[in-house]
């Protein structure tokens, strides 16, 4: 290769880089709605995944809300997806932090290994604020989910259902990330304290998505011939998926709160359990944010949302420490909504509708 | 041949300097990223954030280091990454959780991944395992260890080791002198016996046999050194992000091989060497810092490097074959 060669080689490598610019970021909350006069507030919004159907409608309700009559005129939305690594978040974080936007609010890969950068951001002046999976940083402010109050309230409406007793499939989430390790550490103490009669024949990986987890429980179908039921974290729908396709009965089920799952209960009057942990978390950060910059006050943490759904068919007494709400249509599911929405979709003042949560 | 034959233009032709083509394209490509870099984030030129960055390559430039080894005796490790999570969370868990003599249980968490990386040579050299075959199963297993260890995020690193790499030495950050310290190992290694024996194994195993060089035991010693560089990456990133997590070292299994690939150390064997390897593993981390500056959708990041590992085979293939072409 001549030297000519080698300085067209790396021409075209930075060239490659600088063409894909064109397709580049993403800047909402009035971004070329021309905004108000007085200085607007600028929030870099940090996430690590988008590789579920949860993360791209919280991406979406945060530019809703930034690009909202309220606060388009005060908010300056940059949204950074890095890769779903702690590593490239960090890596993205620091370039954020080197531009110094007011705040930086954070989905995180997780919950301890951004800490020191985030530390870093807040010498610096910035506001951390974490939601949904939340950091440790103690400078950071927090609107976490109660993962613990969660699986408890799941796992005693299931053994309510069943009366103690009955063999159940498990749902072990993503091995190695603090909300799986929670469900199951708490799913398997109040099993064993609560309800001895049932006995987990058989596990599997959800991975929060619908293909692992129709193949998850396909296969302890074929393993099991009786299951009364199954307790999981993710997608009701896959689970009556594999049963119908195995030919089996359907039994009271656990999952979280998709919009599929939810009108399949509803029409097919199926005993069903949905955890509440809609998106619209990220508008609630946005406003909190403001409220913070501007100088009001705000706890340091904050359960964003505490009510879980239950399924007409699915009604029982049984001991809950959140709130619970039967499925009402238009209300916390939409039959004519898509099977992906997260719900409810809306929140406080706002009206949200699917497709602004869908992004379309 | 007599002299009066040769043509006047090439008796008097002077000797050309010999340039090193792979050197040349991967300090060039660098070069231009860091260029690049530093025209779109002026704040980058300031050795504190240099620092920053380098720290954020550091786990990476271990692992590839890790990967050469194994590539250069015309292998791979899969299972650096279950060798770095099992170091990571050692580091995390365990050393950690310890008080007093931090350092000494770092070296058992470093003896750890030698004696892991040692386990892989033994498969390999010892019992004959294709490299693929057995650090895929060591890998799994590495993991198991790794979740048993620490079943999520989490864990408390020793102060110690944060202070060390937040810290400078003479005004410069650590993580560059760590930097300098691995580049220099590897120039020891290189130019000792054994770094020969290591080229020797990787470009023809029966000749190097031939020639009295202990095959197995080399083999089995360079898994075992991956296995060091590897765990010195995990204990690199836990001392980065504070804490510890057991899935932390896939990610880097494939980001090693692409800077192995990038760099120019053929994979069959024999021919070149860790500093390429970081080197091009810089230059991934630049590429992941350019698209993070310009706000670029995390899927060009990964299309950059998916085409700049295609431009630098491409371009290395056409050198291998017109260096082929001129052999007689």
């Amino acid at each position: 290769m001549s030297v000519r060669g080698a300085t067209l080689l790396a021409a075209a490598v930075a060239g490659a880089l600088t063409l894909s610019s064109c397709g580049s970021g993403d800047d909402s909350g009035g971004a070329g709605s021309g905004g108000g006069s007085g200085k607007r507030h600028e929030i870099v919004l940090s996430n690590n995944y988008m590789g579920n159907e949860w993360r791209p409608q919280m991406v979406n309700v945060a530019k809703f809300v930034a690009g909202s009559a309220d606060y388009r005129d005060k908010v300056k939305l940059d949204v950074r997806i890095s890769d779903a690594t702690p590593a490239a978040q960090i890596q993205s974080l620091q370039s954020v932090i080197r531009k110094k936007p007011d705040a930086i609010m954070i989905d995180a890969a997780s919950a301890t290994a951004l800490n020191p950068t985030l530390e870093q951001a807040c010498k610096a002046g910035i506001l951390v604020f974490s939601f949904d999976q939340v950091v440790t940083a103690p400078c950071a402010y927090k609107l976490p989910q109660d993962y613990e109050a969660q699986a408890t309230d799941a796992v005693n409406w299931l053994g309510t259902q069943l009366k103690g007793k009955g063999k159940i499939l498990m749902d072990t989430g993503l091995p190695g990330i603090p909300l799986s390790e929670t469900y199951v550490k708490v799913w398997k103490k109040v099993l064993a304290e609560k309800y001895p009669g049932i006995e987990v024949v058989g596990t599997f990986s959800s991975q929060y998505a619908p293909g692992p987890e129709l193949q998850g429980v396909s296969a302890q179908l074929a393993r099991n011939p009786k299951i009364d039921g199954i307790l999981s974290g993710a997608y009701v729908a896959s689970d009556i998926k594999a049963l119908k396709q195995a030919g089996r009965p359907m039994v009271p089920m656990t999952g979280l709160d998709f919009n599929g799952g939810q009108k399949q209960c509803a029409t097919e009057k199926l005993k069903c359990f949905f955890i509440g942990a809609p998106a619209f978390v990220s508008g609630m950060a946005i406003e909190r944010i403001v409220k913070v910059l501007d100088g009001g006050q705000q706890p340091k943490q904050e359960v964003y949302f505490d009510t879980n759904y239950v399924s007409e068919a699915g009604q029982i007494d049984f001991p809950h420490t959140q709130k619970l709400e039967t499925l009402k249509a238009g209300e916390n599911y939409y039959p004519d909504g898509a099977d992906s929405l997260v719900t409810p979709i809306s929140f406080g003042a706002h009206d949200i509708t699917a497709a602004d949560v869908l992004g379309k | 041949m007599s002299t009066a034959t040769v043509p006047v233009e090439r008796r008097l032709r002077l000797p050309r300097p010999r340039i090193d083509w792979g050197i040349a394209v991967t300090t060039l490509l660098l070069a231009t990223l860091v260029v690049v870099d530093l025209s779109l984030q002026p704040a980058l030129a300031d050795i504190t954030q240099i620092g920053l960055l380098v720290q954020t390559a550091l786990p990476l430039l271990f692992v590839a280091a890790a990967q050469t080894l194994a590539v250069l005796v015309r292998g791979i490790d899969l299972s650096v990454g279950g060798v770095f999570a099992v170091a990571n969370t050692m580091t995390a868990v365990w050393v950690g959780a310890a008080g007093g003599n931090h350092q000494l249980l770092l070296l058992a968490v470093l003896v750890a991944g030698l004696a892991m990386g040692a386990i892989n040579g033994v498969l390999i050299a010892g019992l004959g395992f294709q490299p693929f075959i057995a650090t895929l199963g060591t890998w799994t297993a590495y993991g198991g260890v790794a979740l048993m260890i620490l079943p999520s995020d989490g864990g408390a690193v020793p102060l110690v080791l944060t202070s060390i790499l937040n810290g400078t030495v003479a005004g410069i950050p650590a993580s560059i002198v760590i930097v300098a310290v691995l580049l220099l190992a590897w120039r020891v290694l290189r130019t000792s016996r054994f770094g020969t024996q290591i080229y020797a194994v990787g470009d023809d195993e029966e000749r190097a046999r031939l020639n009295g060089t202990p095959v197995r035991r080399v083999r089995l010693l360079v898994y075992a050194l991956a296995g060091l560089c590897a765990a010195v990456g995990g204990i690199m990133l836990a001392g980065a992000t504070s804490t510890g997590s057991p899935t932390a070292g896939d990610p880097y299994i494939l980001m090693s091989l692409s800077a192995v690939v990038i760099g120019g150390t053929s994979l069959r064997g024999g021919a070149g060497g860790v500093g390429l390897s970081v080197m091009a593993a810089f230059s991934l981390i630049l590429i992941s810092d350019i698209a993070s500056a310009m706000n670029l959708d995390v899927w060009v990041s990964v299309a950059a490097s998916a085409l700049l590992l295609l431009v630098m085979v491409t371009a290395r293939a056409l050198v291998e074959r017109r260096a082929e072409g001129r052999t007689p």
